[in-house]
This record gives structure tokens, sequence and C-alpha cells, in this order.
């Protein structure tokens, strides 16, 4: 292959990326060895490549509305898959006594050591450290901010403070239910603080979600952390910390916090509340963690 | 499970699985439309119709990787929704009418990195016809064979090669113009 000149932008440009073979390559190659002209046209290409690579990722505004793929997959998704994906198994021996899974999850916060209930508080969850071993430590104190139970998650802390909720999103069709057969999550824990521990209608609550790294980076699917309000079988998002762009990420012991100010009862009034806060891994695999909530 | 499975899975039907392949890609899907179209809402309107056309058609869907194929769709979307608004530009004028893309506001993510450099790429990716855009992105941002662009974009692998040449060229052009020390940067 006679290369004269000079290589042309076109062949190049296929350099660059490595889609020359044979004697067209080793033919560029040589000449682009021996030519200045031609190493330097070669490293600017780089560069412009590297500098469209080097863009930063940008989060979604909000996630795709998959209301057009009907009910069904409307409804659920990354949870179908991996958090709900139990709802369709046979529970494990150990659970056949029990009337709920509800239940369960509050025997095990009842026995797990070191977990700190404050009294009146009414905590009916905690992380997924507690609920798919029964014998973690830490746990949820409703009444103030609340430090992670993770040994060492001091570094790297991110915060993310969103004023009003949007209580736009739809409600959930279905009931939620809490697995207790969390996939293995390396330590990773997820904990909801709520002060004041009680409200009137329309009063601010200020919620906050805590994720804390384990023993290993986790990728975080696009809808990264949320949080949302239970009132009866109706569910409703409350906002959240996309997974993506800086957030893509729960590093090894980082800790990643989400404040939110919600107005206790929404358009739904007094009653019992359960807030819940999801942390949706890439993997499919959602880390979850309740806490009951009394709207008076 | 992996793409391929709940791809197969997203071709009889089975909306869940394609919910999760779509969930799973959204973040680099979003990023591709941002950069072609250079407005967020458009860029997430743009996903949206790509998204439902997708579904639409994945039963006809026929090997490739999902995210390939999707990048395809998305990149297609938004040169539609570009010559929508700019009729009369011709998708084969290789020189690429350039269309001016809206100035935005920088999100948090762009703050807190190198403000004025992905300013300057931004510019330099304006200078662009959308089909050079596009193209680019869709080999250097989402990392596309030329093979799967060309099946894509519905044109021959030579023209791809051609073509990516071309818009490099004036990319680079553009970059050198605006900021020469961007490609020194990254050199």
């Amino acid at each position: 292959v006679n290369i004269s000149p000079h290589v042309s932008d076109e062949l190049l440009s296929a350099y660059v990326d490595g889609v020359v073979a044979g004697e067209e390559a080793v033919a560029a190659g040589t000449h682009i060895f021996s030519c200045a002209d031609c190493s330097r046209r070669l490293e600017l290409l780089r560069a412009t490549r590297a500098a469209v690579q080097s863009l930063p990722v940008e989060a979604l505004p909000r996630p795709i509305d998959l209301a057009f793929l009907g009910g069904d997959g409307a409804a659920t998704n990354a949870e179908r898959r991996g958090f709900f994906a139990w709802l369709g198994r046979r529970p494990p021996a150990w659970l056949a006594p029990v009337a709920s899974a509800a239940t369960v999850l509050a025997l095990l916060v009842a026995l797990a050591p070191g977990i700190h209930v404050t009294p009146g508080a009414s905590t009916v969850g905690t992380g997924q450290r507690q609920i798919s071993a029964g014998l973690g430590s830490g746990g949820v104190e409703p009444r103030g901010a609340l430090a992670s139970s993770a040994p060492g998650a001091t570094s790297n802390q991110k915060n993310f403070e969103q004023g009003v909720a949007p209580l736009a999103a739809a409600p959930v069709p279905r009931p939620y239910q809490v697995s207790s057969q969390f996939p293995a999550a390396g330590g990773t824990t997820l904990s909801l603080a709520a002060s004041p521990a009680s409200a009137r209608v329309s009063q601010s609550v200020q919620l906050t979600v805590t994720a804390t790294g384990g023993d290993s980076d986790k990728n975080l699917s696009s809808r990264g952390l949320q949080l949302y309000a239970r009132h009866g079988t109706a569910e409703t998002a409350l906002g959240g910390v996309s997974g993506s762009g800086e957030t893509s990420t729960l590093r090894s012991h980082e800790q990643l916090t989400f404040n939110i100010s919600w107005t206790a009862g929404g358009n739904s009034g007094s009653g019992s509340y359960t807030l819940i806060a999801r942390l949706f891994l890439a993997d499919g695999s959602v880390l979850e963690v309740q806490l009951a909530y009394t709207v008076g | 499970m992996d793409d391929a499975e709940l791809l197969e899975l997203s071709r009889r039907g089975d909306g869940p699985s394609f919910g999760v392949l779509i969930e799973r890609h959204q973040a680099a899907l979003y990023n591709l439309a941002l950069r072609i179209l250079g407005d967020r809402q458009d860029a997430l309107d743009a996903l949206q119709d790509a998204c439902v056309k997708a579904w639409r058609g994945v039963a006809d869907q026929r090997g490739g990787a999902f995210r390939s194929w999707m990048s395809s769709i998305v990149a297609r979307t938004c040169i539609d929704r570009i010559r929508a608004r700019h009729p009369t530009d011709s998708l084969d004028d290789e020189e690429g009418r350039v269309i001016p893309l809206p100035d935005r506001e920088p999100g948090p993510e762009v703050q807190a990195l190198a403000h004025d450099r992905v300013r300057s790429i931004e510019r330099g990716l304006k200078a662009l016809s959308a089909e050079q855009r596009a193209i680019v992105l869709m080999r250097d941002l989402n990392g596309l064979s030329y093979e799967e662009i060309a099946s894509g974009l519905g044109v021959p692998l030579g023209t791809v090669r051609s073509r990516l040449a071309r818009a490099r060229g004036r990319l680079q052009m553009e970059l050198l113009r605006v900021d020469p020390g961007i490609l020194e940067a990254q050199a």
C-alpha cells in the first residue's frame, strides 16, 4: 500500500479507531512513525476524540416514563427483577411459622443487638445488614440526624438537599412488601430518620436518608436513592437522587446522604404512614428501610 | 440477567424486561441525546420518543447489543427532531449546514468538572451538522462500532468511515479555534 505523500484524513481517523488492518495498517503505521507532520496529526486527532470522551455524564432530569409498556411493565421494572423477584419464590422454612414478612422484620429489629429504638417512636424496619442477617449493628433513630452505623464511614460524604418534595409522582399501583431476603450487599447499609418523630398535618418534616458503602464499591441504577411515603395501599414518591453522574457509584465506606423536607400528610391527611427509602443497585437488587410515622 | 436475555424476553413482549433495559442504559442514551440536541428537555423528550419507538419495534429487532440498537434509534430520533425544526436542511449534505444549538446553563456536574473546558467542547460540537454530531457521539461517546453505526443509520460502512473522519476534522478545527489548550491538555 502506497502512502503518499501523507496518510489521508479518512485513513488516519480509522487508524485512531484501530479499524485498519493488514497491509494498509502496516503502511500507515510505518509512515506515521517516520513523518513528523502525520505524527502530529495523529496526536491531535486522538486529543479530539479524548475531548469528546471526557464530557461529563449528566443525570436525567427525571426517569423515563415507562407507562407505554402497559400496566405490568409500567408499574415495576427493576424491582421486579431484584427486590420483588422473591415474591414469586417459596419462602424459606424458617419463615413458615410467621404470618407476614413485616412481622418478621419487626421481630428481627427487636432481637438485633445494637439497634436503638427511641422510646415512643415506631420503627418497623432498618437497613440491609439488620434485615438480611438479623444480627447487624446500628439502626434507626427517628428523632434526629442519623450517623451511619458502618465503621469507618467518614470519607467522601456527599450531601444532597432538596427543599420541596415533588408530590406529583403517580402512586405505585400495588403495595410494596418487605423482603427479608435481600441479595448480598457486602455490608452496604441504608438508614432513614425523620424529625420530629411525629407531626401534625401540613407540618414540615425533615427526612434524612443515609446510604453507607460496604466492603466494595456498588454501582447504582439510574433510580439511585429514592424516598416514598405509603398511606394505606397508595405509595407516593417524595424525591431522590438519580443514580448517574456524581452519584453513579456508592463507594466503599462512603456516605451518601439525602435530605428532603416532607409536608406531613400531603394530600392524604392524618393517619399512619410508612416512610420508605430505597437504594436501587445496578445489579437489580434494592435495599430498603422503612419507618412508621404518625401524622396527627 | 444480562442484556441479551432481557432483550430476548422483550422481543416476546415482556414489558418489564424492556423496562429494565431502559433503566440500565437510560443515562448513556440521555447523554447521547443531550449532546446531539444541546437541550435537556429536548433530550428527555427525544429519549422518551425513542423508547416508545423501540418498544414498538423490538419484536423485529434482530441481533446486536441493546445499547447499540437503542443508541441508533435515539440518534435518528434526535436528527429527525432537528430536521423538523429546520426542514430546509438536507441530511445528505455531507458538509452539513450547521444548525445552531441553544446555549444552556451548565448543570452541577458541569460546574464541578472544568466548566470552561466542557463549554468549549460543547461549542465545538455545535459547529457540526446534526448528522456529524450524531456520528461522532455514537462512536466516541457511546462506543458503537463502525458496523453498528452503519446499520443504525442505514448507510454503507465506507460512508461511516468518511463521514466520521470529516466530522472529527471539523470538530478538531473548531476546538483549535475556540480553545487550543483543550487539545494540548488531552494529548
